[in-house]
């Protein structure tokens, strides 16, 4: 049967307009999936922070320069080697950060004795640490501990005035698997919770009590070859516990809470997750929203290919819901409260705003969105010693300080 | 009772079966012999054998079993009665065959799977006769109970030895046994096993008719033969030779081979299985694949042996292919590597599809260096280089290869590890380069290297500037162990390390010559050293990929996608890939990120290339792993990991290539 002019002419206009549809759907390559990709305003590659507003950041300028980029300035911050490459640490209290400069592409040893320095949030002013790698805030950034893989030591050391007489240190095993970095959580500077895993390859949580002189094994793994996860929540200890997808007949993957403001007994853990796959894991937890996101295993069956996605668990109704849809996610981050996922060289969003390009000024400015130094006394008196101690004391620094007086002002009110 | 219910049940497994396909000939032979037999019960003057009720596979199952189970026609004493047929009785006879009663025995006691080989064609029947490996059972061994019809049509009843009953019967048929049987001797064997061809399948149609050329080829009953020699040696001195000479003189392979057809002649799928298994330690025990992803690991395993013998590898691969979970950490505190190490099938499936040349084990958790330690595969994967490794210089290898490439290459200014003194005549600092050695001296065939060792080139300093003598030899000592109120300790030079300080080729030491400490004298400066990939185009030469491509004429080509890697692999068998990618991407179970950007690259090894279920594999051995414990990943996997680290590279360079 011919088609008439009528007919033809719809069809006509559909075919048109599926090659437009067509030309307009992108390729096969590009991740069209539900999460939104990171903007910024500078190149993601090259950022090392990012706050949640978007009002700090943090980056590297070529050759080896590490830049802060706020209320509309930038200032140089570190630089180093040619070759060096910089990384930061925060939390959520946003009152310290620590910054990591390695020597980037000169492939030493995995775990290299990388340069360490602390500075105050949103802050140009450094003062050194130490030398190590996996730095880590503890007891709202009064604290940070580092760890050299090379001696097999986790350092601590506090951040606060008097802070050289406040340091100390813990010898692990480790001794059989030469790249075991253990996970640290400070419940008290008294009172630290750290993992070692001994000559059999099983992992364990050891509680050091400095005021006791105790060091002790609080838990066993179940698995050889398996690794244990920790972060807090508040006052819950998160406990994930993943074994590893090469050991046979391994449990699988557990995630429990304690809470150690009444109890350090691990036996009265609380199981919120039980899986018999082995996750890959990668616990954050998310203190805002109370959530605790991990990289949960997806592949079905027996299959060589690792399918994982980012899923997140709620402690109260240990529900899991599943987050990303990109098939291949490894890792998960915690930036300023922002959940990213860091996925071949960009970053998606899984929780948080994407308003990092916007430059509009808040209403409230004093407030909302200012989350300099300031806010914490602490803090501020921190600042203070070290701007004593720098020889260059710029306008910026002044503005920082008046600043200050004003918000403690407003809070006396 | 007992006996009567094994021999029914043994029965069962193997008549039912053989009763319902395999047994053409011997059926139909037998059905013959069973009609004949009671045909001639009246007439017969076959002597005082009872052959009157030997039934022939036509008969029930039941009846045969009761006929065997109450046989006495067999026995010592019915055998003590029987004639001897002599030589020349036999050379008249018209007809010479089997008793019906030798021949059930046979039947219902030799294995089924030596039966097999008799399927084909009676003449290998006869060779399996000749070679022992049918069982007759009789109080007389090597002698058989023939029935002979003579040129008078008179049929006799008799007992003659097995050999010359072979004889008589090459000589009427089966021509071609008697040209095997002239070289199955102690002296010819192995000339004769070198004219087999042994085929190995590649597909399981191949193997099936692989399989079947065996069952019916005149040469297995020989090589079963071999076989049980080789596996059970007798105590008969002859025996005994043979065996230890066929041990010596066949190749693994060979024996291997053998072995495997010979075990397995009733079950096709299990010969077959053995070729074309993943199973990559079936491939090392039929010697198709070097020992050395199994050696230092059956080490270990073996524990307080120094020598490993093939047997002993046989039981380290019989227990890594029942219990995977051995290879998880095997080794993994004599050469520290990443842990767990992957377990002993996937090592397996992943060594199936390798291809890259390494018989040495290396120790990347103490060579300190990523870049070196892929550095040194490489190079051993091209050059053939070989180096006796142990736990104690498995760190400083990798350091003394690739310092070998640098010196060769004329590229010392690269090297970032030197000793330095003042030097007074000169009033300058003079430098010399080493490589690190750690705890252990390091043992180099190499003079010319050799001098370059770190406690080689202290000792070269003191000679020659502080006027100690000529062979001056440096000692590398663990600090708690040097007592310089010792006498041993008052002369000579002494290294000493601080056991917490020192892991691996990190091992800062104190210099001692003569009671003086020298530390202050002779500095250690040591730095970065040079990048794997290029970071900038100034000193890209110096870049670890560049010098070993320059150093080997080696050509590299950048690969993006799947179809370049099918490309690649496809090419030539010796290609093999090496990059860079971001190790909390490669291996997210064992590292997490907390930092935005934050990658280590590692560089890799790719040296397989399979696919499975539309997904492409590819065998991975990091700088982090152990070399002969290689990971399976899928190429998106590796592709995400590149990808996060070229975001990053200050070239955005793509850090993925093959190397030909």
């Amino acid at each position: 049967m011919l088609l008439n002019n009528h007919s033809r002419m719809p069809l006509t206009l559909l075919i048109i307009s599926m090659l437009f549809l067509n030309t307009s759907i992108p390729s096969a390559w590009a991740y069209s999936g539900k999460l939104p990709k990171l903007e910024s305003k500078q190149q993601s590659s090259k950022i090392c922070f990012l706050s949640s507003d978007g009002k700090i950041t943090y980056y590297q300028k070529r050759p080896a320069k590490l830049m802060l980029s706020s209320k509309f300035t930038t200032k140089e911050v570190l630089s180093g080697p040619p070759d060096a490459f910089f990384t930061m640490v925060s939390t959520l209290n946003r009152k310290r950060m620590i910054i990591e400069m390695a020597s980037f592409h000169l492939f030493s040893n995995s775990d290299q004795q990388n340069f360490l320095y602390a500075c105050d949030y949103g802050s140009s002013i450094t003062i050194p640490v130490g030398r190590g790698t996996s730095p880590k805030l503890h007891l709202e950034d009064s604290w940070v501990s580092y760890y050299s893989t090379e001696s097999k030591t986790l350092y601590f050391q506090s951040l606060l005035p008097n802070r050289a007489y406040n340091k100390f240190q813990v010898t692990l095993k480790a001794q059989i698997n030469p790249y075991f970095i253990p996970a640290v959580v400070m419940l008290s500077d008294q009172t630290i919770l750290y993992t070692d895993i001994d000559n059999e390859g099983v992992s364990g949580i050891f509680l050091l009590e400095r005021s006791l002189k105790q060091n002790k094994l609080a838990y066993k793994g179940k698995n050889k070859g398996g690794k244990i996860e920790l972060c807090l929540q508040d006052k819950n200890l998160v406990v994930g516990e993943f074994s590893s997808p090469d050991v046979p007949s391994s449990s699988g993957s557990e995630i429990s809470t304690l809470d150690v403001s009444k109890t350090t007994a691990f036996l009265q853990m609380k199981s919120l997750y039980l899986s018999t796959k082995s996750d890959p894991g990668n616990i954050e937890c998310q203190n805002s929203k109370k959530l605790i996101y991990f990289i949960q295993n997806q592949s079905l069956g027996e299959g060589l290919e690792l399918q994982a996605e980012l899923v997140a668990l709620h402690p109260d109704t240990k529900e899991v819901k599943l987050i990303s849809d990109l098939k291949n996610v490894t890792q998960v981050l915690n930036i300023d409260d922002r959940i990213l996922i860091p996925f071949q060289g960009d970053f998606y969003i899984a929780a948080g705003e994407n308003n990092d390009t916007k430059d509009a000024l808040d209403k409230n400015s004093s407030n909302a969105g200012d989350n300099s130094a300031d806010d914490d006394g602490d803090a501020v008196k921190v600042s203070i010693e070290i701007s004593k101690t720098s020889n260059k004391k710029s306008d910026s620094d002044k503005v920082i300080t008046e600043k200050t007086e004003k918000t403690k002002k407003t809070e006396n009110k | 009772m007992c006996r009567d219910s094994w021999w029914k049940k043994l029965s069962i497994k193997i008549f039912l079966p053989s009763c319902l396909t395999l047994f053409p000939t011997l059926f139909l032979s037998l059905f013959l012999l069973a009609t004949t037999s009671a045909e001639e019960q009246e007439n017969s003057d076959l002597g005082k054998i009872e052959t009157t009720s030997v039934p022939g596979m036509a008969s029930s199952l039941e009846k045969i079993l009761l006929k065997e189970s109450q046989d006495t026609t067999l026995s010592t004493k019915q055998m003590q009665t029987l004639p001897s047929i002599g030589s020349a009785q036999l050379a008249n006879a018209k007809y010479v065959e089997l008793h019906p009663a030798l021949l059930l025995r046979i039947l219902m006691r030799t294995p089924y799977k030596v039966l097999m080989a008799a399927q084909s064609n009676e003449c290998n029947f006869y060779a399996l006769l000749e070679t022992n490996l049918l069982e007759t059972s009789l109080p007389e061994k090597n002698s058989v109970i023939v029935n002979l019809l003579d040129q008078k049509g008179k049929k006799t009843t008799g007992k003659l030895s097995t050999e010359v009953f072979i004889a008589d019967v090459y000589k009427r048929k089966c021509f071609k046994n008697k040209e095997i049987a002239k070289y199955f001797t102690i002296e010819t064997i192995p000339q004769l096993i070198s004219t087999f061809n042994f085929k190995l399948p590649k597909t399981e149609s191949e193997c099936s008719a692989i399989f079947q050329e065996w069952l019916e080829s005149t040469q297995t009953p020989y090589l079963c033969k071999i076989s049980k020699i080789l596996s059970s040696p007798s105590l008969l001195l002859k025996e005994s030779n043979l065996s230890r000479k066929l041990a010596t003189t066949l190749s693994e392979f060979q024996i291997s081979y053998i072995n495997n057809l010979c075990q397995n002649l009733d079950n096709q799928k299990q010969f077959c299985d053995n070729y074309l298994s993943s199973e990559y330690w079936n491939k090392i025990l039929n010697g198709e694949r070097e020992y050395a992803p199994l050696h230092y690991r059956c080490l270990e395993y073996s524990k307080n042996k120094n020598k490993l013998s093939a047997s002993d590898y046989r039981k380290c691969i019989l227990a890594f292919n029942s219990h995977e979970e051995l290879c998880n950490d095997l080794g993994a505190l004599n050469y520290p590597a990443l842990y767990p190490r992957p377990n002993c099938l996937n090592i397996s499936r992943a060594l199936s599809h390798a291809r890259l040349s390494n018989s040495q084990q290396d120790c990347p958790g103490v060579t300190n260096h990523n870049g070196i330690t892929s550095a040194h595969r490489l190079l051993t994967h091209f050059t053939k280089s070989t180096f006796e490794s142990s736990p104690q210089n498995c760190a400083a290898i990798p350091w003394l290869h690739f310092f070998s490439l640098i010196t060769k290459g004329k590229n010392e200014k690269t090297w970032n590890y030197t000793l330095c003194y003042f030097n007074k005549i000169y009033s300058k600092e003079i430098c010399y380069y080493f490589f690190p050695e750690g705890k252990n001296k390091t043992e180099v065939a190499s003079k010319d290297l050799a001098a370059n060792s770190e406690s080689n080139t202290v000792a070269k300093i003191i000679i020659e500037n502080l006027g100690a003598v000529e062979n001056l030899k440096c000692e590398i000592l663990n600090k708690k162990s040097y007592r310089p109120a010792m006498l041993k300790f008052k002369k000579g030079c002494f290294l000493l390390y601080n056991e917490k300080n020192c892991n691996g080729t990190y091992c800062p030491k104190e210099i001692f010559w003569d009671e003086r400490n020298l530390t202050q004298q002779i500095k250690y400066k040591t730095g970065s050293l040079v990048r794997y990939f290029p970071t900038n185009t100034e000193d890209d030469q110096y870049a670890i990929s560049n010098m070993i491509k320059g150093a080997l004429a080696l050509k590299e080509f950048a690969v993006r996608n799947i179809t370049d890697l099918r490309f690649y692999f496809s090419d030539n068998p010796k290609n093999i890939l090496h990059g860079v990618g971001c190790q909390e991407d490669l291996f997210p179970f064992f590292f997490q990120k907390t930092s935005m950007n934050q990658c280590h690259p590692i560089p890799f090894i790719a040296d397989g290339l399979f696919e499975k279920n539309g997904v492409a594999y590819l065998v991975i051995r990091s700088a982090l792993d152990d070399i002969h414990s290689p990971r399976i990943l899928s190429w998106n996997h590796l592709y995400g990991a590149i990808r996060s680290y070229q975001s990053i590279h200050p070239q955005k360079l793509w850090t993925l290539y093959a190397i030909k």
